[in-house]
């Protein structure tokens, strides 16, 4: 499994830097056993699914979003990668209520999404636009 | 059914309660020279070291603690709490289809 923040989420959701609260999350988040059984895709584009994490953290609770691309099985087939889309409070206006039912979280996912994808297709093996844990 | 909390309060306490008995037994110590030491009462020292008391406060563990030669050091760790999956807004559906090939562009790591 491998964790991507690609560099416009970086600036969006985490003020440009990643701090060493996030790395530790996304240590434990790697590390959480059983974690490949709480997904399967219904109604989504195959293979790719959005996952919420609920965290708690020094400086308060945290809502994380990840987009995730489940890893085709087979020779050669790519890792499972986790895209972050969202790093908010509990309290934050999107934190509080990631669903599809809040309009406001529905536009950031949008232009998140965008931001991301961006970066992504952009990227070359020389000039990669996110970091990867 | 308990919480996780509930399970983390009753493992530290059990933990705690454990390390200083042992310590108060090695030292030969008693209940009541630690209760004179931190200038408690000795109902307040059998519940530091009654494993399955956790209504007990962080000062009258600490001050019995060091009676018997100890330092408590809390440590705060980020927790993952909850993964879960949820349902994508019918109007990303096609930026998710983007990335997700955008993804498998890239050169595996």
């Amino acid at each position: 499994m491998e964790i991507i923040v690609p560099h416009r989420i970086r600036k969006r959701e985490l003020d440009g830097t990643i701090p060493d609260e996030a790395r530790k999350l996304f240590d434990k988040l790697k590390d959480k056993p059983g974690l490949a059984e709480t997904i399967s895709a219904r109604g989504l584009p195959a293979s790719t699914t959005l996952h919420k994490v609920y965290a708690t953290t020094e400086g308060g609770a945290r809502r994380l979003l990840f987009f995730c691309r489940h890893a085709p099985s087979g020779p050669g087939a790519a890792p499972e990668r986790w895209v972050l889309l969202f790093y908010r409070d509990k309290s934050d206006a999107v934190g509080r209520n990631m669903t599809h039912k809040n309009p406001e979280f529905v536009a950031e996912l949008g232009k998140n999404l965008q931001a991301a994808l961006a970066d992504i297709a952009a990227s070359t093996p020389q000039d990669l636009r996110f970091d990867s844990f | 059914m308990s919480t996780l909390a509930d399970r983390e309060v009753a493992t530290i306490k059990r933990q705690i309660a454990r390390t200083l008995s042992a310590r108060l037994k090695h030292r030969g110590a008693t209940i009541a020279s630690i209760a004179r030491d931190t200038g408690t009462s000795r109902t307040a020292i059998r519940r530091v070291l009654d494993a399955s008391n956790t209504s007990i406060t962080l000062n009258t563990i600490v001050r019995t603690a060091q009676s018997l030669g100890y330092r408590l050091h809390l440590t705060l760790e980020p927790s993952i709490d909850k993964v879960e999956r949820i349902d994508a807004p019918a109007a990303v559906e096609p930026l998710m289809a983007d990335l997700g090939r955008a993804l498998d562009r890239l050169p595996a790591r």
